[in-house]
């Protein structure tokens, strides 16, 4: 393209201009605009009139293709008349980008007319708000500039600018904050990061603040002008610029107006090895704009599934339900539509380490250090140091190099983390003085095939009891004197009892009274002056209700006796009667979240599950008797004396149903550590729980925590600068206030056919499954899968979009073609030749 | 501050970058002078011609060394730099393009990186006498841009955001980083022609009588140095404040035997010296316009979802398409096709820092604006 040939309309005797390009090139895209608008007429109720238009409409445009074929071979041939188009491309564009545009999957609703009275849609004035709010935006910060001087001079507008008003008070707000950072030590605690960010934060919120309150004023004062603007943009198609027919028209122009220059002076010229690339990049813009013009057949969607369920349609955004029926190149439905199955999804949230400040009051009661602060939280990774507390001191703790007045007193260092972990105590031997030892002890219960069904740690003097609904066992340890204190207490039968009710005060915290039930019991409890007789009825640990006709909510048996299902949901179901002989049946749940059931409202009544002493298949207790060289370990069946007897690492006890409780591993000195170890073989929908391993380094001392996001945060207490206490809980947690670090899903194709009864039949093993994330769709029939939705409050849903586009090869190709055009063009040839010499 | 952290880095390159700047203005300006103290007289011999001018006797050691300090200082600078991104990498885990205060010091990275590039097609370092100074002043005047660049990066919410699922992606590396080095070498070639006419208004002002400025000229200038003004402290001194210095410059060098002579030389080159700078940058824009393509298409199954962000990063691209077309075939070659360039940088500027404004911005995927922002109330409310 180095020099410019004499055009076909040269020869034709006219020679194409800026100014005459500007002039067609303009009357083509709204001759197209017409005829099309002809043409809708026409098919719908526009009658003989519209048919008559649209053909005359034709009528020129024919004229000249068939009379002037040279002008108009010419005017596709300029390259002048190109580069009109491209400038009216571009403002065709920029005015997309000046009016708000509406939704394409969500278009406006047409203005309805009813008698005098024009009707808005709820969804047009919906549409309306949200242009009126950003073309009110665009003004304001078009307009206000840095002075808002222009802006205040706008009629309708207040005079006073609100960011100058609020200036001076802000000021002082910012600098308050600058001063508490200091003086509360948030700067020295935190670091200058934390706080140059809050600072920020606050400077940016603050005139954003002052900012909506004059944009929204703005846009009430202005709204008759915003409403005339909506609807002129509307009629004249600005508010759909890039659906619109004479958006298409320019492209069209485009697609021949490029087709028409590329081969000018022959293909042979193009062969030529320099103009490899002008030829690659300008028939990839031809492919582009062709698969563009294709992808009109799109057919876009959503199919939003939980895991197990299946579907053989999806949900336009138009709202149309539409099957997955495979398409011909024309978009024509081909064959019974496919069926798809949600067979795995999970959403991971990111885990995060939040470092929370604390401090005990002269009670010794716990409270924020800074209770203004959003603490910090930190995205965690191997490797990882946070540092926090910095001040003067001895930086030798820390073995690295520091300015002594300004050393970090607290460091976090992630060793290690596992985003899907197994989380494994592991007991170890402890020093004779060392704080903290106690008796540990790890119990397993054996199943009668040699197999493992209970990993547990039991750390001593006293826990448990520990439950297994699998054998309906229940373990408790505890320590006693000697032997025969251990003998005394295994002598004595267990009393059985199902928990305790509890009734509370007004405010719900105080007791008022304990009441320990079976059912079929019955005591009586005063409130607000009354007596009231409370009989028990049932007492269960997992009760699955359902309301009867009357309301009621009613007991639904279970299959397995009580001793084996696990306490997950305790509950105790009442009858209340009061002096007057008016009676209530409330269910109480040890989860303080509810009760059903309540009618005398002054009895606020709660219920503790006896984990113990409730009704087991064998209950066992473990004790500890102390001995010189630590507690020793005995064993036996309470109500059994006779049963006691020493146990060792590998001694075993029998259960119910052939199982066996074996004692795996006891130290009378030990304390526990917590390893973590990957899962192995999880992929990414196990629901393994992140965990890291972090070493906390403070002038105290140093030492490893692992902390999950299954477990309870860490405790780390040390003297800051100047010795000062200072106590830190670290909390590492999953951050479900964000959105997900990953969603994805799996799914499974299964072909239609159509049977001989002409209904259509699946397959019960899938065609194809496959896996898509966010960035990585699946290919099937036509169709592409996205993943795009997730739900925090049902973590089975998946939200997958669907698209039928059958231009997207094409545009794809032509993408690449424009690509390894230009490289050639601007990279390639240049050093080749060792100069630029243009395309 | 840790040592080796993204900031303490950033403060490093700004430290650099101001130097650059010290350093840039201070040789331009030896260069312009030189002649005046009649040390090397025999250096006006090759000024102002932009191709290689060996001139008859050397300049001054002192100055030819420090000129040379220019590129060293750009090499530092974009070393520094890029051991910030790492830096950030490494703390917030993804590749540093979430965030404005990540994303700006990546263009001034590919800023440096570019100009580095530049000073060696455009052969800066082959020149001598006042076409070196001009040299100079040109990567004097980056350096300063670069310098305020990170200056109001630093005063920006540093806080390390988790990268949404969408911009989890292999794209989302090469598609942000081929925008900026674009974008930012694109900004150079505005830069390139911004001097063009700052100059050409001087001269047109000084030597009314050979050099007439036409109205059309005269109007465009100020317009050009005006508009940028609202943009704050950048605008400021790269709009008014360049056309200050190059009016400052051009006082100074009437005094030169030759007059404004030298700007002859300038005058005749600078259509392929901003063109250079066009072509460098311009194949990464294409790039990350493509690269947008595929990944939405990844992403969304959707390669082109006029987002008004794709929109405006289209405008951007047919700017440069219609430059690149009058160029060779409709001849609009010199300050024709430099006014496009010009403004070529403000719609670039527009997508990169004041697409939020727009009013399409409202529903983009791609906006990111302060509109959310929430002051730390409790911390201000009076000290405890």
């Amino acid at each position: 393209m180095s020099a410019s040939p004499p055009s076909a309309g040269a020869r034709s005797g006219f020679r194409w201009g800026f100014r005459s390009g500007a002039v067609v090139v303009l009357a083509l895209a709204l001759w197209l605009e017409l005829v099309l608008a002809l043409a809708e007429a026409a098919r719908g109720d526009g009658g003989l009139a519209a048919r008559i238009g649209f053909f005359l409409a034709l009528l020129p445009v024919a004229a000249w293709v068939i009379y002037g074929w040279r002008s108009c071979f010419g005017f596709f041939r300029s390259v002048k008349v190109g580069v009109v188009n491209l400038i009216f491309i571009g403002l065709a564009s920029i005015a997309g980008v000046l009016f708000y545009q509406e939704d394409p999957n969500f278009p406006i609703a047409p203005q309805t007319e009813a008698g005098d009275l024009v009707e808005v849609t709820p969804q047009r004035y919906q549409h309306y708000q949200k242009f009126r709010q950003a073309h009110a935006y665009f003004t304001y910060k078009l307009l206000h500039g840095t002075s808002g001087w222009l802006f205040h001079r706008l009629p309708g507008v207040d005079g006073d600018c609100l960011l100058a008003a609020r200036a001076e008070d802000n000021r002082r707000k910012l600098a308050t904050l600058e001063q508490n950072l200091t003086e509360q030590g948030v700067r020295e605690r935190f670091g200058e990061e934390f706080t140059v960010a809050l600072e920020a934060q606050s400077e940016t919120g603050l005139r954003v603040q002052a900012e909506k309150a004059e944009i929204a004023a703005f846009e009430r004062a202005w709204d008759d002008c915003w409403w005339t603007l909506f609807h002129y943009a509307d009629e004249l198609d600005f508010l759909r610029v890039y659906k619109s027919d004479w958006f298409a028209a320019l492209w069209g122009i485009l697609l021949l107006g490029v087709v028409s220059n590329t081969f000018r002076g022959g293909w042979r010229r193009l062969l030529r090895p320099r103009k490899w690339g002008f030829l690659m990049t300008h028939t990839g813009v031809v492919v582009v704009v062709l698969g563009g013009f294709w992808s009109h057949l799109e057919v876009r969607g959503l199919l939003e599934l939980n895991i197990g369920r299946s579907s053989d349609r999806f949900v336009r955004y138009s709202g149309e339900v539409t099957p997955f029926t495979p398409k011909n190149l024309f978009g024509q439905d081909v064959g019974p539509p496919f069926k798809v199955r949600l067979d795995a999804f999970r959403a991971d949230y990111h885990d995060v380490l939040h470092v929370v400040y604390a401090r005990r009051d002269e009670a010794g009661r716990l409270d924020l250090e800074f209770p203004d602060l959003q603490p910090p939280k930190f995205r965690v990774y191997a490797g990882q140091k946070l540092y926090f507390d910095y001040g003067p001191g001895d930086p030798s703790f820390l073995g690295e190099s520091r300015d002594p007045d300004e050393v970090p007193h607290l460091r976090l260092e992630v060793l290690e983390y596992l985003p899907q972990a197994l989380i494994r105590p592991v007991i170890e031997a402890a020093g004779p003085d060392e704080a903290g030892a106690r008796p540990q002890l790890r119990l397993r219960i054996r199943n009668p095939e040699g197999g493992t069904d209970l990993d547990e740690i039991l750390s001593g003097p006293e826990a448990g009891p520990l439950a297994h609904a699998g054998t309906g066992s229940r373990i408790l340890l505890r320590q006693v004197d000697s032997v025969a204190a251990a003998r005394e207490l295994l002598a004595r039968a267990v009393d059985p009892v199902y928990g305790t009710v509890v009734q509370r005060d007004a405010g719900g915290r105080g007791v008022l009274a304990r009441e320990e039930v079976t059912p079929g019991s019955e005591f009586r409890l005063e409130a607000a002056g009354r007596t009231y007789r409370v009989e028990v009825l049932e007492a269960l640990p997992l009760p699955r209700l359902r309301q009867d006709d009357d309301g009621r909510w009613v007991h639904v048996p279970a299959e397995v006796p009580v001793e084996y299902q696990e306490p997950l949901n305790p509950a105790v179901l009442l009858r209340i009667t009061a002096p007057d002989g008016e009676s209530e049946e409330r269910w109480v749940f040890q989860s303080d979240f509810h009760a059903f059931g309540v009618r005398f409202t002054d009895l606020d009544l709660d219920f503790e599950w006896d984990a113990w002493r409730a009704p087991a298949a064998r209950r066992l207790l473990l004790l500890l008797v102390p001995e010189e060289a630590g507690p020793a370990l005995y064993g036996g069946s309470p109500g059994d004396p006779g049963s006691l007897r020493r146990l060792g690492p590998g001694d075993e006890l029998p259960l119910a149903a052939g199982h066996a409780l074996v004692v795996a591993e006891y130290r009378p000195r030990g304390r526990l550590r917590t390893e973590i170890e990957p899962v192995a073989g999880a992929d990414f929908f196990h629901p393994a729980p992140g965990a890291i391993r972090v070493r906390i380094t403070t002038p105290a001392g140093s030492r490893e925590a692992v902390m999950s996001t299954a477990l309870d945060g860490e405790w780390v207490e040390y003297p800051g600068p100047g010795g000062a206490p200072r106590l830190v809980r670290l909390v590492f947690a999953e951050d479900t206030n964000d959105m997900p670090l990953e969603w994805q899903s799996r799914l499974s194709f299964f072909p239609g056919e159509y049977g001989a009864d002409g209904r259509i039949h699946y397959p019960s093993e899938p065609e194809r499954t496959g896996h898509i994330r966010v960035n990585d769709y699946e290919y099937y029939r036509g169709y592409r899968f996205f993943q795009t939705n997730w739900k925090k409050e049902d973590p089975t849903y998946s939200g997958i979009g669907v698209v039928y586009d059958p231009g997207i090869e094409t545009v794809l190709l032509g993408l690449y073609l424009v690509a390894v055009g230009t490289f050639i063009v601007f990279i390639v040839n240049p050093l080749v030749t060792k100069r630029h010499r243009g395309i | 501050m840790e040592t080796f952290s993204y900031r303490s880095l950033l403060y490093l390159t700004s430290y650099l970058a101001w130097s650059g700047a010290v350093l840039g203005l201070c040789t331009a300006l030896g260069w312009f002078l030189a002649p005046l103290f009649g040390r090397r007289r025999a250096a006006l011999a090759g000024a102002g011609e932009v191709e290689v001018a060996a001139a008859p006797t050397g300049p001054p050691a002192v100055l030819r060394f420090a000129s040379w300090l220019l590129p060293v200082l750009c090499a530092a600078s974009f070393a520094v730099n890029l051991g910030a991104q790492f830096a950030r990498y490494v703390e917030v885990q993804h590749w540093p393009a979430q965030t404005m205060y990540e994303v700006i010091p990546l263009g001034t990275t590919s800023g440096f990186l570019s100009v580095l590039i530049l000073y060696f097609v455009l052969g800066l370092h082959r020149r001598r006498g006042v076409a070196r100074g001009f040299g100079d002043l040109f990567v004097g005047l980056l350096f300063l841009g670069a310098a305020l660049t990170l200056n109001y990066v630093l005063g920006l919410d540093p806080t390390g955001r988790a990268l949404p699922p969408a911009l989890q992606s292999y794209w989302f590396s090469t598609h942000i980083s081929a925008y900026m080095f674009g974008y930012f070498t694109l900004f150079i070639a505005t830069l390139g022609a911004w001097l063009h006419f700052c100059f050409r208004f001087w001269r047109g002002i000084l030597e009314p009588a050979e050099h007439p400025l036409g109205r059309g000229t005269l109007a465009m200038t100020a317009l050009a140095a005006l508009i940028v003004v609202p943009f704050g402290t950048q605008g400021l001194l790269m709009g008014p404040g360049v056309l200050a210095l190059t009016g400052l410059i051009a006082a100074v060098s009437r005094r030169l035997p030759g007059g404004m002579s030298w700007f002859d030389g300038w005058e005749a080159g600078s259509d392929r010296f901003t063109f250079l700078i066009f072509a460098v940058g311009f194949p990464f824009l294409t790039a990350g316009l493509i690269q947008g393509a595929l990944w939405a298409q990844e992403a969304w199954a959707l390669y082109w979802g006029w987002d008004s962000k794709e929109v405006s990063a289209l405008i951007s691209w047919v700017f440069y398409v219609v430059y690149l077309h009058l160029r060779y075939v409709a001849g609009w070659r010199g300050e024709k096709g430099m006014w496009i360039l010009l403004f070529g940088g403000l719609s670039i500027y527009i997508t990169f820092q004041l697409f939020g404004h727009l009013p399409a911005s409202q529903s983009s995927l791609h906006r990111y604006t302060d509109m959310d922002s929430v002051p730390a109330e409790g911390m201000m409310g009076g000290g405890r």
